[in-house]
């Protein structure tokens, strides 16, 4: 096909592809789609809870008073107006509980006498002076403002047995009431995922424009905490990162342009292939996965510093050499396949490190590489045909190659050394076990979740009681176990509170072992007589039901349901139940729990940690993979060893001395870090391989070439370090060192000759 | 045809007036102390239950229920909210006014009747008024089953009321007296109110 024909063909498909890009782009902002979906069962629990987890999708709001009066209804008036919006599933006063609460528990009535206790052996319910205290508390709750709610249970529960289990519900609301006395605390329990930014954003204007008109004419102050807060304010910094990233980055690499090539013409052209490459990425990447995620637009957009290398490095020759782009291209052609083959390794061996967000990037990379190197070879000379092309001379680039040249014999032996001294400091590397460090810093926000979480009892919301099982009567059985044992650790202060299923949902092992304490108990001559001595109707409430229907999850109402939708999770591959916990000692209660069947202790920040660790182990095999299989592919071109192996060392030997420095320095090393120097690796490679085929014939021509592509690399990785999210820097730091120094070791370790 | 309308308005203009004058003798405006005597005939009980104690009202519009007999309760009605405090049984309680529960219904009514809010019931009541030179009568009667209804009455220097809640097949009769109207009484609403928020 002639040069114009080309030209006008991808005149024609460019404002097509973008055309598709904006109708198809599905962007996604769900950091955990990102950060931790993953197919391992417990990362998957962790998803799972993080994602859609009941305490996850929670807001902690605080009402201070000020010196309002008037606290209460104002409180109850902002309840009702936020129960309205869509985005609500419950809200309720910390000091009350919601009243479809209280109605659940009248449909427990019938069910008394199976669900009274968690160790109904050891119960002392039954004795004559138990009965008569509690006919004289039926008397005070029917005499009492609850006196409607106690009668519709007392006639069917005349012992009041079905709202023992509850008890301890009725504390933790009091508790709460004995922690705000001049604030009301709210709990918001929302609909989106906790990580579903957007939806959240939305969400959380809405609750202060309501909060903001009943406040009018009065002064009451609103703060607002829990974890979609955070997922908000994370998403609005990956956000900012994301622009001002993408934006710098472009920016960079065209003002680099501009200073190599001094054409405005030729910044066009190749800034449409860029464009273009990054549309087939973004394009590839829609069609695999269904949509894109914000952070694959901002590293891919690092990737334009990466693709543009193969324009530059045929420019550079175009220019030093005044021949025509056709002719360079079909030289260099083999050189820039490689590379681009090496680079595309790199990045496929990403994708395999387990970090969700990096299988997105390295389809994106594989395919905006491919595409950036079909257009440079077919495109890039149609395009430049009329352009006058001028190199930049690039100071002290020819007086590095001639200084590595001249003194080789005593530098060679220096770098020997400097390699073992790097091989015997990789012992003292530090490696980074929480991944919390990766977290973005957030103390203002901290500060505010602290303040406000001081007005809620304390259930934390990443620490749980896990307890596994194939059917809900075992699951049950073992929560149950599990919860007797938190009884005993919480007389011993080894935790200060816990939420667990029962009475809520109770197995039908412990139901028929009440049924038989309260059978056997044979109270109902002791029970009419302490009905008589407080005048109460022996005729209405001394007849006792001595059986019962057992009582199934499918018997309650469907608000208990919702109550429980994040304590007890269904799946095809079991029942898992949550218990929650307050304020507790770790290793205690790990003891206390040994020896349980199916139960044991969860704690997000150790499987986020876990999770740190897997992929710092994945990411380092993928560097030793990626090298590996880099490795191949140069043989099977050059089919000489030793020209493998003088590829390699340039970048190998960069990522050795990068690790030692970070070993001195004691740098704390995460797979982040890894990962960077794994994509250093992979575009260090294109220098070696470059710089030995030399294709040109002139290495002076070929470094300056390789200088050129190094400068756009840094100038677009270089942008990730204006950053506030840390994944960015550290990506930033060690593929702009890894760059630099494998571009330093070139002309040192491969010689002319070669 | 005519007449009958004249005689229409004159009988509801009749009315109108009578229904006002009653409300006006409910209306409580000032610090006042009352006696107060309760009797519950409640459907699980085989006796009338009675209770005896006190009653205040400040002119700040609180209300504080003193259950002396047969045991200590103090429910109160402040800053649109109900407290609620039984020591004998360590319960305590509060909830907002607007809070659509039951448990607030009977005080709320007994709170408006006393305050003389009664424009607040009329959306959920019809009132019937009566007045001679020694008595009057008023009943509301609720538009909705599940309200309770209510009768209640006083004599003409307003020294004495009496006062029926009906629901269901339960009844509360309030035999009310007043004590004193004393602003000294603040202080004692104040720490009542104290006593029941449990400060």
């Amino acid at each position: 096909m002639s040069f114009v024909w080309r030209k006008r063909l991808f005149l024609l498909l460019f404002p097509l592809l973008l055309a598709l890009t904006v109708w198809q782009a599905r962007i996604e902002s769900d950091l955990n789609a990102f950060f931790t979906a993953t197919t391992e069962q417990d990362s998957k629990l962790l998803s799972q809870l993080l994602q859609s987890g009941e305490l996850s999708r929670r807001y902690l709001l605080v009402v201070d008073a000020q010196n309002n009066s008037n606290l209460t209804p104002f409180a109850a008036n902002l309840v009702q107006q936020l129960a309205k919006l869509e985005q609500v599933e419950q809200v309720w006063a910390t000091n009350e509980p919601p009243r479809a609460w209280l109605d659940a528990l009248s449909s427990y009535a019938p069910y008394h006498a199976r669900m009274f206790s968690l160790n109904p052996e050891q119960e002392t319910l039954f004795n004559a002076q138990a009965l008569e205290k509690r006919a004289a508390f039926l008397k005070s709750a029917l005499l009492s403002p609850q006196a409607s709610f106690i009668k519709t249970i007392a006639k069917q529960d005349p012992l009041l047995l079905s709202l023992q289990g509850f008890k301890t519900m009725q504390s933790q609301f009091a508790q709460s009431s004995a922690l705000n006395k001049n604030s009301v605390a709210i709990i918001l329990q929302s609909k989106p995922a906790a990580l579903d930014s957007a939806a959240h954003q939305q969400l959380q204007d809405a609750i202060r424009q309501c909060f903001n008109q009943l406040n009018q004419g009065q002064s009451f102050q609103l703060n607002m905490s829990g974890v979609p807060v955070v997922s908000v304010a994370t998403y609005t910094e990956i956000n900012r990162d994301v622009t001002l990233v993408s934006t710098v980055s472009s920016l960079a690499v065209v003002l680099v342009f501009l200073l190599l090539f001094r054409s405005f013409a030729a910044l066009h052209w190749v800034m449409m292939i860029q464009t273009a490459s990054f549309v087939v990425g973004a394009l590839a990447v829609l069609a695999v996965f269904g949509h894109i995620h914000s952070l694959t637009l901002a590293l891919g957009a690092s990737l334009v510093g990466i693709c543009v290398d193969y324009p530059i490095h045929i420019m550079v020759h175009g220019a030093k050499h005044k021949t025509p782009l056709q002719d360079v291209v079909r030289l260099l052609w083999a050189s820039l396949f490689m590379g681009g083959l090496t680079t595309v390794i790199g990045y496929v061996a990403l994708g395999f490190t387990g970090f969700p967000g990096f299988e997105q990037i390295a389809v994106f990379a594989l395919f905006s590489i491919a595409a950036s190197l079909a257009l440079t070879r077919w495109l890039l000379p149609a395009l430049l045909e009329h352009s006058v092309l001028h190199i930049a001379h690039l100071p002290l680039i020819g007086a590095w190659v001639e200084f590595c040249g001249r003194w080789r014999k005593v530098l060679l032996p220096l770098f020997v050394l400097g390699t073992i001294i790097a091989l015997l400091l990789m012992p003292e590397l530090r490696w980074m076990n929480d991944m919390q460090k990766l977290a973005m810093n957030m103390d203002v926000i901290k500060q505010q979740d602290k303040a406000v979480r001081s007005h809620f009892a304390n259930i934390e919301p990443s620490r749980f009681v896990l307890i596994q099982a194939n059917d809900l009567e075992t699951a049950l059985q073992r929560s149950e176990a599990a919860e007797r044992c938190l009884q005993t650790l919480k007389q011993q202060n080894v935790l200060n509170d816990y939420q667990g299923l029962f009475p809520w949902l109770v197995s039908e092992q412990l139901q028929q072992k009440n049924l038989e304490t309260y059978q056997q108990a044979n109270i109902q001559p002791t029970w009419q007589a302490a009905l008589q001595k407080q005048g109460l109707s022996v005729e209405k409430l001394g007849v006792l039901s001595n059986s019962a229907s057992v009582l199934t999850k499918q018997a309650l109402p469907p608000v208990v349901s919702s109550i429980l939708s994040g304590r007890l999770i269904e799946s095809p591959q079991g029942i898992t139940i949550s218990i929650w916990l307050g304020q507790h000692d770790p290793d205690k209660l790990i003891a206390g729990l040994q020896g349980l069947d199916g139960v044991r202790y969860f704690s997000q920040k150790d499987q986020l940690d876990h999770l740190a660790k897997q992929y710092r182990d994945s990411s380092l095999k993928m560097l030793a993979v990626g090298i590996v299989i880099m490795a191949v592919f140069i043989w099977l071109q050059q089919r000489r060893l030793k020209n493998v192996l003088l590829t390699l060392v340039p970048s190998l030997a960069a990522v050795l001395f990068i690790f030692a420095g970070w070993a001195v320095m004691g740098e704390e090393i995460s797979f982040l870090h890894v990962i960077g120097l794994l994509l250093a690796v992979s575009l260090c490679v294109d220098y070696g391989i470059f710089f030995i085929e030399n294709r040109a014939g002139d290495t002076d021509v070929t470094y300056h070439a390789i200088a050129s592509s190094t400068l756009t690399t840094l100038a677009s990785f270089g942008a990730l370090g204006l950053g506030k999210t840390p994944t960015l820097p550290i990506l930033a730091v060690s593929v702009s060192l890894g760059v630099t120094v494998g571009f330093l070791l070139c002309p040192l370790l491969i010689s002319k000759k070669t | 045809m005519k007449w009958f309308v004249i005689l229409l308005l004159f009988v509801q203009s009749v009315s109108a007036d009578t229904l006002s004058e009653v409300l006006s003798l409910l209306h409580q405006n000032t610090a006042a102390k009352f006696q107060y005597q309760e009797i519950r005939h409640l459907e699980l009980m085989t006796t009338p239950w009675q209770a005896q104690g006190e009653l205040y009202n400040d002119a700040n519009g609180r209300l504080i229920k003193l259950q002396l007999q047969p045991n200590r309760i103090v429910m109160a009605i402040a800053d649109g909210q109900m407290l609620y405090w039984e020591p004998a049984q360590n319960q305590r309680h509060t909830m907002p006014l607007t809070y659509e529960h039951e448990a607030t219904q009977q005080i709320r009514l007994f709170h408006a009747l006393l305050q003389g809010h009664t424009e607040e019931l009329s959306k959920d009541y019809t009132f019937h008024a009566e007045k001679n030179a020694k008595t009057w009568a008023l009943q509301l009667r609720p538009k909705q089953d599940d309200l309770p209804k209510l009768d209640i009455s006083g004599n003409a220097d307003n020294s004495q009321r009496d006062m029926v809640i009906h629901q269901d097949s339960e009844s509360t009769e309030y035999h009310i007296q007043r004590v004193t109207n004393d602003s000294a009484l603040d202080k004692t609403v104040a720490d009542l109110l104290h006593e029941a928020a449990g400060e």
